[in-house]
């Protein structure tokens, strides 16, 4: 298995850890505010938010601590170019990461034009975030063991 | 995924360049082994440049590294 391999097995399990214990910690707070509408909004639209650098951090987080276990382990230098291929194969997880997500927001809006509460139509939006970035990694994954 | 309608020479031409490394190959040309690996197999079929460069690197023209069977 080789270092990008490596690499996006490790972000994928890493981003399905942090997004699981991040979206059970804003249901429980959820439940335990017994929030109004007023500030129901305000509560998705901080969790939203602070998501993004949650999801940052822990990203560089680990990749540090990847890129240190890496050459500790294998002796193998991290790769310093990005070439075609990765960028390729970044490009085409980035679409999929965007449709998946495009098509997420089409269902948000659906369930307000259905009268739905506003907190399903946050709580969709925050499922599909997660659900994007586990599309974006499967996705590198799965085209560099099988090309693209 | 669709067969690969672009084959190559790249292992022969290795192993007749006294057993070329992917790793030197990918050196010369500037990408990483995974990518050699990756154009070997056929998993990925590389830009004009970088087929002019891997081909510049065996000293050979480019139909006798890669051929494309319509």
């Amino acid at each position: 298995m080789f270092y990008q391999e490596r690499r996006e097995g490790v972000y994928l399990i890493s981003n399905i850890l942090v997004s699981v214990v991040y979206l059970g910690f804003v249901l429980q707070q959820y439940q335990a505010l017994g929030l109004t509408s007023d500030n129901d909004i305000r509560f998705w639209g901080a969790s939203i938010l602070i998501f993004i650098p949650v999801q940052i951090v822990t990203r560089i987080l680990i990749h540090i601590i990847f890129s240190i276990m890496n050459t500790v382990v294998t002796k193998e230098e991290e790769p310093t170019i990005m070439d075609e291929f990765d960028k390729r194969i970044e490009l085409k997880s980035a679409l999929n990461f965007y449709h998946t997500f495009m098509f997420g927001f089409v269902m948000a809006m659906v369930a307000v034009a259905l009268n739905q509460p506003t907190s399903v139509m946050f709580f969709i939006l925050m499922i599909t975030i997660v659900i994007a970035g586990f599309v974006g990694d499967i996705s590198q994954l799965y085209y560099y063991r099988k090309g693209v | 995924m669709s067969k690969p309608q672009i084959s190559n020479n790249i292992r022969k031409l290795r192993f007749n360049m006294n057993e070329m490394t992917q790793q030197e190959l990918a050196d010369k040309v500037g990408v990483s082994r995974q990518t050699i690996v990756a154009i070997e197999k056929g998993n990925y079929s590389p830009s004009l440049e970088l087929a002019f460069k891997i081909a510049l690197v065996f000293n050979e023209p480019l139909e006798e590294v890669f051929s494309y069977t319509p």
